[in-house]
């Protein structure tokens, strides 16, 4: 049999829309997209063994070698900063790493700033870097709720349209960084399966800079 | 019994070692937490386990080995080629606490040269090759990715925004930083060609060769040229050039070096030349050396069966106690392994 590079996706829209490019990179394999229990989707004539787990747990798989490479939102690579390659810009799950809070917002700098988010990382570097001391409130859900019940005065959060924070009388005051998905590998896998990960990498890089990566809604 | 791979390891690279002339180092457990607060950016993991000592000396348990050789090595202008097998104390974020680390290593200091690298590049590819033989030695010179950086002249974020690019290979973002005017633009161009060529130290050294590079480039490609030489007339296999490699120019400078072998994530040996940190220390010459990370080994290598005793002896009771233990005595002094066991029932009779 020849090489196989295990590849994981994550669950979810972004995973599907990700798998469509490396489906049209040659990258085929037959029911990834079925929906059943199976695990592994493996096609040895493409050389490659896919299987789907939680977003947030691709770079950890890549990181430590269970998959060869995967692909992980740029959120999730700067929350996490795994030990990792980030080969290609996908142009998938486009949107943007913002500071939202109330349209009427003012930024009172004789205290520290409350914020709440899912990446506290993300913002203690952001806030680190113009020198504001914060208050950080890590949450796992439902971040605009948030300023709205006092808990913070802004959070910093995924953007797509805007329009949650619309209906909720929330704004994006700040943009921190645009996201969209990356095609990651691990470092010594990279090195062991050189031609096949190059390959794969140039293929993906060409189709993306085609323009063939489309936008996708997260 | 059966070593496990941790132990058979650290064996056979203490023979290795030896056999090239490098002498056995021991470091003290404990060192005062200045000498780590002082050099933090040398040290992979900044959090210290720390203690006071019964004078009120904060004292910490060392996280680092290349550091205390080098403040205990006289400054006489002497070789010195030492090795180590030793355990360094280090926090691991994922798992939350501190975690002890099997390490070996070695460090060649004084006034280094050609044969001197070479010397450590070789051992650290049969450091590797004394696991197993599927193993990648990745090599560069700082000199090449920091001449090209620095000719760019940009400022010192997007000097370092760049280095971690180029770490992560990530080349969209190497594009989109460097995207300003032509310079910059030319600097993203020769940045990816370096990446590109990432393969066999002799072609990697001839494709980077063709390219227009400064000086500061230049310098370091002609010692890798010297170095590539040395390590094929001695038959030194499976060495890549890999300009992404980066090591803190405040204390390294010139060879950088990772190991990898095949199914294990992340890199066994890391090292280079560190003549800058001796100077941080104050003291002259040169340094160079690696570590190899034994626990790696045993977090990615395969579960071991432990192997059983040749001979298993029943337990006896009191009265043939004398006569069972001069019997494993005689076997084991015919090279044999023994196991004297209690049998179930004379456990179940004594309650």
């Amino acid at each position: 049999m020849g090489e196989i590079i295990n590849v994981a996706l994550p669950k979810g829209r972004l995973g599907e829309a990700a798998y469509g490019i490396m489906e049209k990179a040659g990258y085929r394999c037959p029911g990834v997209l079925a929906p059943a229990r199976k695990l592994f989707f493996e096609s040895p004539e493409s050389g490659v063994r896919y299987f789907w787990v939680k977003p947030s747990d691709v770079p950890v798989y890549v990181e430590r070698g269970a998959a060869d490479a995967g692909i992980a939102g740029l959120d999730i690579l700067r929350e996490h900063q795994p030990e990792v390659y980030e080969l290609v810009d996908l142009g998938i799950g486009r949107c943007r790493m913002c500071v939202a809070g109330p349209s009427d917002f003012a930024d009172d700098e004789s205290r520290p700033l409350k914020v709440a988010t899912k990446f506290p990382r993300i913002a203690r570097e952001y806030y680190a870097g113009r020198s504001r001391d914060i208050r950080l409130i890590k949450l796992n859900g439902s971040i605009e709720l948030a300023p709205l019940l006092g808990l913070s005065d802004v959070i910093v959060d995924l953007v797509e349209t805007g329009r949650t924070l619309r209906e909720n009388n929330l704004e994006v005051l700040e943009e921190i960084l645009p996201i969209s998905a990356r095609f990651i590998s691990n470092k010594a896998s990279y090195k062991f399966h050189y031609e096949a990960l190059r390959r794969m990498t140039d293929r993906l890089a060409r189709l993306c800079a085609g323009g063939n990566g489309e936008e996708q809604d997260r | 019994m059966k070593e496990n791979t941790v132990q058979r390891t650290e064996h056979r690279l203490r023979r290795l070692y030896g056999a090239y002339g490098y002498q056995p180092f021991t470091v003290r457990h404990f060192e005062p937490y200045d000498l780590y607060a002082r050099y933090k950016n040398f040290l992979t993991c900044r959090q210290i386990l720390t203690f006071s000592d019964r004078d009120g000396t904060l004292m910490a348990l060392k996280p680092d080995i290349t550091l205390s050789v080098v403040r205990s090595v006289p400054e006489d202008g002497a070789l010195r080629k030492l090795f180590y097998t030793e355990n360094v104390y280090r926090v691991l974020e994922e798992e939350e606490g501190f975690r002890e680390i099997r390490q070996a290593g070695v460090e060649c200091i004084g006034p280094i040269g050609l044969y001197e690298e070479a010397e450590i590049v070789l051992l650290a590819a049969e450091s590797l090759a004394c696991v197993r033989p599927e193993y990648l030695l990745d090599v560069t010179d700082t000199r090449i990715l920091h001449g090209v950086v620095r000719e760019a002249d940009l400022d010192p974020v997007l000097h370092n925004a760049v280095l971690d690019a180029v770490e992560r290979r990530n080349i969209p973002e190497l594009e989109s930083l460097l995207s300003s005017d032509r310079r910059t633009a030319r600097t993203a161009a020769r940045l990816r060609a370096l990446l590109e060529s990432y393969g066999p130290l002799e072609r990697g050294i001839e494709e980077a060769e063709k390219m227009e590079l400064p000086e500061e480039s230049r310098a370091g490609l002609a010692a890798l040229r010297k170095l590539s030489g040395c390590l094929s007339a001695a038959g030194v296999a499976n060495v890549r050039l890999d300009f992404s490699l980066r090591e803190d120019p405040q204390y390294y400078n010139g060879l950088v070096l990772r190991g990898f072998m095949e199914g294990i994530p992340e890199p066994v040996v890391s090292g280079g030349r560190y003549d800058r940190l001796l100077r941080s220390l104050g003291k002259e010459g040169g340094a160079v050396g690696f570590a190899v990370y034994l626990n790696t080994l045993e977090d990615f290598g395969p579960a071991e069966q432990a192997e059983p005793a040749e001979v298993r002896l029943q337990s006896p009771d009191e009265a043939s106690a004398p006569r069972t233990l001069a019997e494993a005595k005689r076997l084991v002094a015919e090279g044999k392994t023994v196991c004297v066991q209690r049998s179930a029932e004379e456990d179940a009779a004594n309650g």
